[in-house]
């Protein structure tokens, strides 16, 4: 088997979905037959295992690894559901300090032998959990939503990144939780205001979706239950990830007539 | 301690060491808090030197040569150069004989040149890619991007900036205290605009512009007006370039 994918999800602020875009895209690659790795970089506060419904499966950890505790198969939990999805969990007891760029290099070298793809959900912030994450990936997908603030911070993800390009084959956007309704009556930035200043090639426009609340407290990623906006945004940013060519969903559509009337007297 | 005061006018910026005893500790710890708390504002910049008057600047040596040497190397250290040298019998703000002072030394030997350098603002810095979140650049002539600079990204240039792209960052033009530099961009919906030593907030520096700028990029498209910001009777104004 051909060495797998790393691919990065980043995107500089905290909240704006990073781990719950790690958590569908992964499952949404595993449901389409390849075999994949989810990996927690986020040491300390890590949440990736509770999304994926595992946080009580959960035996050795990422830095249990690092440190030659265990062996890597020891560690991987595998999905419910996908026999091809396994995670491997931060450590919640230790700090982004427990782990150096060249333990998480090789680490990931050697899930890359083991996977189709590696995603490697990475912290908020550009500090060293930032650096560690990034630190071994041949992708990276930044997450931002519509506010100057995400926005800002991804601006600053993509100069930290493009400093080290060679290092990427593709740096690529996902805009999260857009609310069409509030872009029809201008009090949201566009998804063509958000690429104008990060002139970053678009991978994926996720609409803001309350079953993401409820899939994420299931312990359910959304793909494998919902095809439609979120779930189906998702599978086609896996699709896309795999070459393929998928026309980006209308939006508005799914807002439905009612939807559509509302937002003009909004 | 006293401060080392900064003056500025038409003929640049002068730090007035007149009221120094430039032998004492006192100027020496002088000079320490003035690189300390200044040197960033005049980092890339060129000054000029106003010496106390019992110095003959035209035969600086021994002593003093030392001490000028010292002042030099710690300014250097801060990204500061030595315009020139004058001492106090020429008031900075009456009459700077810095232009004559320069003629004169220039004919002067090779020597001479060393304490009193009068090299102009080096070659503009071109770059070709956008400025994001974070980015600094730092550079004592004009710059000019081709491309955006972005929310939270800085320039700060002795001389002018000009950008061939949409200025949203923050720019510094004249850092060095040249009140005649200017900034040029094809669109500009920055927060803050900085030329010399003055500042504004560019909303008010253009009421007349509407509207909520960021939310509307996308649809205003092909709209885009290069725009003009200097400093007129003593205010940063931001105007349509033609």
């Amino acid at each position: 088997m051909s060495a797998g994918k790393v691919v990065v999800v980043t995107s500089g602020k905290g909240g704006v979905g990073k781990t719950t875009t790690t958590a569908n895209i992964g499952a949404a690659l595993a449901k389409m037959g390849k075999s994949v790795c989810v990996l927690d970089m986020d040491i300390g506060l890590r949440n990736l295992d509770i999304l994926m419904g595992l946080e009580n499966r959960v035996v050795y950890n990422l830095v249990d690894v690092v440190e030659g505790s265990c062996q890597i198969k020891q560690a991987l939990v595998k999905d419910k559901k996908l026999p091809n999805l396994c995670l491997l969990a931060a450590a919640q007891t230790r700090d982004k300090t427990a782990v150096n760029e060249e333990q998480i290099k090789t680490l990931v070298e050697d899930l890359r032998k083991l996977f189709d793809f590696v995603l490697v959900d990475c912290p908020a912030g550009i500090e060293s959990g930032f650096q560690n994450s990034i630190a071994g990936a041949d992708r990276a997908l930044i997450v931002v939503t519509p506010e100057m603030s995400s926005v800002r911070d991804a601006d600053r993800i993509v100069g930290l990144l493009e400093a080290r390009r060679s290092q990427f084959e593709d740096i690529n956007l996902i805009i999260n939780r857009v609310r069409p309704g509030l872009i029809e009556t201008n009090q949201m930035m566009t998804v063509e205001d958000i690429q104008e200043i990060l002139s970053v090639d678009l991978i994926g426009v996720v609409p803001d979706d309350e079953d993401i609340v409820v899939s994420t407290n299931k312990g359910e990623p959304l793909v494998l239950t919902n095809n439609k906006r979120a779930g189906q945004a998702y599978k086609n940013i896996a699709s896309r990830l795999l070459g393929e060519e998928v026309e980006f969903m209308d939006l508005n559509k799914s807002l439905g007539i009612v939807g559509k009337l509302k937002a003009m007297f909004r | 301690m006293s401060k080392i005061a900064i003056k500025q006018n038409k003929k640049g910026t002068f730090l007035d060491l007149s009221k120094f005893d430039l032998r004492s500790n006192e100027f020496l710890e002088s000079l320490e808090s003035f690189t300390q708390d200044s040197s960033e504002f005049l980092s890339g910049s060129s000054v000029s030197l106003i010496l106390p008057e019992d110095i003959d600047i035209n035969q600086i040596g021994g002593d003093s040569r030392a001490i000028v040497d010292q002042v030099k190397s710690r300014l250097n250290q801060n990204n500061i150069s030595i315009k020139s040298i004058s001492n106090g019998q020429e008031e900075a703000s009456a009459k700077p004989k810095t232009e004559s002072l320069k003629m004169q030394e220039e004919a002067e030997e090779a020597s001479e040149k060393e304490i009193v350098d009068t090299s102009t603002l080096p070659e503009t810095l071109y770059v070709e890619a956008n400025l994001r979140s974070g980015q600094l650049i730092r550079y004592p002539g004009n710059v000019f991007i081709m491309g955006d600079v972005n929310p939270s990204a800085e320039i700060i240039a002795a001389g002018d900036i000009i950008i061939w792209g949409k200025l949203r960052g923050m720019v510094h033009a004249g850092a060095g205290g040249d009140t005649d530099a200017k900034i040029v961009a094809m669109q500009i919906d920055a927060g803050q605009l900085r030329i010399a030593d003055r500042l504004v907030e560019a909303s008010k520096a253009k009421s007349k512009k509407s509207g909520l700028g960021i939310f509307t990029a996308g649809k205003q498209g092909s709209s885009m007006q290069p725009e003009l910001v200097k400093i007129e009777n003593n205010e940063i104004i931001i105007r349509s370039y033609f």
